[in-house]
This record gives C-alpha cells, sequence and structure tokens, in this order.
C-alpha cells in the first residue's frame, strides 16, 4: 500500500475540522491485520496488540465509528466480532441498516447500490458476499448521505480513488486510510505514552514491511514530519478536536 | 431415442466443429485441453464426490456462460475429477455440446451415462463422435478387419483387444466404444451387452489386462482418479495480471488463488518481510485480558 504524503485528503481535512462526524468503518478496521499470507516472514497480528494499539484508541477518538448491518454480520471472527457487539451494546458503534430509509431514499439506495455493484463482484439480485459489505456500505453513505468511508485494502478505496467515482453517485464521499487516522491518533495524542511505540509499530507493519515498501513509503519518523506539513496548520486551527490521553482524565 | 434426423444433425455438427478447429479426423485425446482453450473456455477443476454414495455422485460437469451488457461474454466448464479420466474427457466433450448449442446459460451435467433428456443423450452422441468420428472407427476397424467393417464372428478376447487400442488411442471410455461399434453396425446387439457386462475397471479383470499390454501407461491414466482442483495455468495467469493492473490487491490475489490451492509463492509473487520481527514483535504477543 502506497502512503500518500504529497497531497492533502480533503477527507482528513474533515476529520480535523470536525471529529465527531460519523465514520463508516469497513470489515478489515476489526480483523486484525494479516500479512502472513503476501510477506514471507511475517505473522498476523494478535487480537490483543490489535485492539490496544488500534481499536481501542480508535474508539476513544471518534464518538461516532459506524459499520453497516451487512458488515457486521461478514465479521466471522470470534474476536472480532464479540468486540464490535460489545462496542454496539455500549453504544459506542453505530450499526447502520437500510432499513432506516422511508420508501423514496431507499429507491434511490437500490439504484446506487446497483451502479456501484456494477463495478465490483458484488450482483444486488444474487446478494453474493463478493464485494457486499462494501458496496451496502459506500450505497448507504450515498444515500445518507456522509462524508467518508474508511477502509484498508479493499475494492471500496480503488472505487473511491477512481475517476469514476463521480459517475456512481460517491463524488462527495472522501477515502479515509488507516495511515491517516495513525497520523491522526499520534497527533492528537491520542494514545498513552506507552502505546505511542504501538501506532508506530502498526504503521511499519503496514508499509515499511518490505524492501520494496521501504523505498516507496517514507520511515515513520519522516512521515510523521511530511504528514505535519500537509495538515499541521489545519489541526492548529481547528476548534473541534478529541480530549487527548491525560494520566488525569 | 434420437432420431435419424437427430444422428445425422449431430455427425455433421462434429465434423463442422472439427475442420473449424482444425483437428483433422485423428485422435483428440488430451488435445480437448487445447480446444478448451482455443475456444476461450475457463475449465475448473472441481474433485466434487458423494462421501455417502459415489454412485450417486451429483455431478458429472456443468457448463456455464455469462453474456456480459458490452456483449462480451466469458464461458466456463466445471470439471468433476474425481471421475476417471477417460471419463472426464468425455464429460467435456459432452459439455462442449452444451456450448455449441446451447443457448441456456446453465447447463449441470449428472452422471452421463444413464440419462434419459434428449439433450443430454444428444451431447453425449457429440461427444462420442467429436472424440471418436464415425468414418475414423470405421476406418480403424476396417484396417484390423482386412476391409470388413463387420466384427460378427470375432472372439470377445480380439474384440477387446480392437476397443483396447481404440480405448488407447482416443482416449474413450470402454462403453463409449463398445456403443459406438453398434452403431457403426459393427457388432450385434447381444455382442454389446455381453461386453457391457464387463467389469472393465477391474485391474484383475480382462480388459484391464489387455488394456495394459497395448500402452500401459496410457491404459492406467485413463483408468485413474485424477481429483485435480483448480483451474489452468493460464485462467491464473488472468488472475495475475489482474493485480499487474491494478484490479486487486497482493492480498486479495493470495486469496484468489488460495480457492485453486495455490499461493503467490507458486509464482514468485511474495514478498520478504525486509528487518526481523523482533522490531515489531509487541504485536504478536498474546497478553491476557
Amino acid at each position: 500500500m502506497k502512503v500518500n504524503v504529497t497531497d492533502q485528503n480533503p477527507a482528513l481535512v474533515s476529520l480535523i475540522h470536525n471529529f465527531a462526524q460519523q465514520i463508516p468503518l469497513d470489515a478489515n478496521f476489526f480483523i486484525p491485520f494479516d500479512r502472513s499470507n503476501t510477506v514471507k516472514g511475517s505473522m498476523a497480528i494478535t487480537f490483543s496488540a490489535f485492539k490496544k494499539y488500534w481499536l481501542d484508541p480508535l474508539f476513544v477518538t471518534f464518538p461516532y465509528l459506524s459499520i453497516h448491518a451487512s458488515v457486521f454480520n461478514e465479521l466471522v471472527s470470534g474476536e472480532s466480532k464479540k468486540y464490535a457487539e460489545n462496542r454496539r451494546d455500549q453504544g459506542n458503534l453505530i450499526v447502520m441498516d437500510d432499513s432506516e430509509f422511508d420508501t423514496n431514499k431507499e429507491v434511490y439506495r437500490k439504484s446506487v447500490e446497483k451502479v456501484i455493484a456494477a463495478h465490483t463482484a458484488y450482483e444486488p439480485e444474487l446478494d453474493n458476499a463478493d464485494d457486499r459489505g462494501e458496496v451496502k456500505s459506500l450505497a448507504y453513505i450515498a444515500t445518507k448521505p456522509l462524508n467518508f468511508f474508511a477502509s484498508h485494502d479493499s475494492r471500496a478505496l480503488r472505487l473511491l480513488e477512481s475517476p469514476i467515482k463521480e459517475k456512481i453517485g460517491l463524488a462527495s464521499v472522501g477515502a479515509i486510510e488507516i495511515y491517516e487516522l495513525l497520523y491522526y491518533l499520534r497527533r492528537m495524542e491520542m494514545v498513552e505514552p506507552d502505546k505511542v511505540n504501538g501506532l508506530k509499530m502498526m504503521y511499519k507493519y503496514l508499509y515499511c514491511l518490505t524492501k520494496k515498501e521501504k523505498e516507496n513509503n517514507p520511515q515513520w519518523g519522516d512521515f510523521y514530519q511530511l504528514m505535519d506539513n500537509l495538515y499541521k496548520s489545519e489541526i492548529i486551527k481547528s476548534t473541534g478536536k478529541p480530549t487527548p490521553y491525560s494520566p488525569y482524565n | 431415442m434420437l432420431t435419424t434426423e437427430d444422428l445425422y444433425t449431430i455427425e455433421e455438427l462434429a465434423k463442422e466443429k472439427r475442420r473449424m478447429l482444425e483437428l483433422g479426423m485423428g485422435p483428440l485425446g488430451d488435445n480437448l485441453f487445447k480446444v478448451l482453450r482455443t475456444l476461450g473456455i475457463q475449465l475448473i477443476q472441481i474433485p466434487f464426490s458423494n462421501e455417502e454414495n459415489e454412485s450417486d455422485n451429483p455431478l458429472a460437469a456443468l457448463y456455464l456462460s455469462s453474456k456480459e451488457e458490452d456483449g462480451y461474454s466469458i464461458c466456463y466448464i466445471g470439471l468433476n475429477t474425481t471421475d476417471y479420466w477417460d471419463k472426464q474427457i468425455f464429460a467435456l466433450a459432452h459439455e462442449l455440446y452444451h456450448h455449441f448449442e446451447s443457448s441456456d446459460p446453465f447447463v449441470l451435467c449428472r452422471g452421463l451415462d444413464h440419462s434419459s433428456d434428449i439433450r443430454e443423450l444428444k451431447a453425449n452422441r457429440f461427444a462420442a463422435e467429436f472424440l471418436l468420428p464415425t468414418e475414423k472407427l470405421i476406418h480403424e476397424i476396417k484396417e484390423k478387419n482386412r476391409g470388413n467393417h463387420d466384427l460378427k464372428g470375432w472372439s470377445t478376447n480380439a474384440l477387446l483387444r480392437l476397443i483396447a487400442e481404440v480405448h488407447c488411442d482416443y482416449r474413450l471410455p470402454f462403453k463409449a466404444i463398445v456403443r459406438r461399434l453398434l452403431e457403426a453396425g459393427a457388432i450385434s446387439k447381444a455382442t454389446l451387452e455381453n461386453l457391457l457386462k464387463i467389469d472393465a475397471r477391474d485391474p484383475e479383470g480382462i480388459y484391464y489386462t489387455l488394456g495394459a499390454n497395448i500402452n500401459l501407461k496410457t491404459f492406467q491414466q485413463l483408468n485413474s482418479r485424477t481429483n485435480l482442483f483448480g483451474v489452468e495455468g493460464e485462467n491464473l495467469g488472468k488472475l495475475i495480471e489482474n493485480y499487474e493492473e491494478g484490479k486487486v490487491s497482493l492480498s486479495e490475489l493470495s486469496d484468489d488463488l488460495s480457492l485453486f490451492g495455490k499461493s503467490l509463492d507458486d509464482y514468485k509473487l511474495m514478498e520478504k518481510a525486509d528487518s526481523e520481527d523482533d522490531d515489531l514483535a509487541l504485536l504478536f504477543e498474546e497478553e491476557e485480558d
């Protein structure tokens, strides 16, 4: 995965201006990252580390994280599912359901879903599992409408980054990637000091694990600096900031 | 039962397709796989068996075609590889008939031996004709029978040797060859029934012994179940092209390949971690809640 440290992402800028926006998440945000099938010599991240360095800081930071019902149903790993269920039950995770829409909106949602699906392996008539979660999430987001979709390494990201997004009802939807949120969590000091290194490790695991990635992506320190160059001015002028970690709060 | 007109039409169709594909009239055998590639048919091999009752296997093969909006169509043949190799070849030729004649985008073929469905009978007949054209069969008989295509009076042993030769050369299953001999007027119905009583797969049986002495390697292969799983290398190459063109990510490619029992390592696409995992050790540690 390529890290972009040269262009501002309007979606991240919007989030910096107001962190209390609804952020729909893809299933891959809840499943511990595992590059062992693509990178020799690497292992899967354990759920406990994933929770400690990724999921918990994310939920501490953003009050309106959400997940589409179909994505929720796709969480088959016991620990991921249990974690999402607990967060939902505690009121920390919004489950987006298409039944919320009235008749007119539902007609619109279905038409958007059909157009988006044409660019994926999902067939609405068959309701097959391939890309279903991503397509349904994006169709919901476009209908609502919401500003973002946060995903990692999926067809949804590529759709949101492709020129056709304008034609398929997703013109105003921005993609947010994991490295952007890792930067945000670090910059806003949303983790305890002993967990700061976890963000760096997560970054390294996802973006700087192989020789080729090291050539293409900056190391954590440089990454942080370059992201600061892009976003610090926005952060300074932002009034809507999450409450940073403090030993006293 | 097929009518004389049906038989004529199928024979002509097989001839036409052989001409179109520049196959001549000789044995096709394993070249059938090349025919599928030429026709752009994607072959998916699946070892699929009914564990409870092997004789009630729900699938011999299936044909599936999908017409896209732009008129481009994708065709697939799914082949059950728990069948014997010669039956697999026959099933492929059978599905080719559906490819040529069918407007139906999905055709599921269960056991090919006992179907009474007229379309399936036609597909069986086409398969037999495509793999072993009637005029070629008659030529083979005449070669062995001093120009005469009537095999009446031949001993069972002599008939079995002839069938085994045809079996090894044309890769048509024993029963299909026996039926073809009747259709060509070379043997009587009574002889056909006697021959069909023989267990041609029994390694201790007379037919197997004779066949193994004609061409041991080929005969054993024809009588083995390949149990292969996956698609041909060329088709998997398409998946890799999708990755190279940025249509799928490396992890999605890895998932797709795993469906066919392959990994990135099989294509030298596996990347290598550039440092020891010690740097990332905390990510791999289990912690108690």
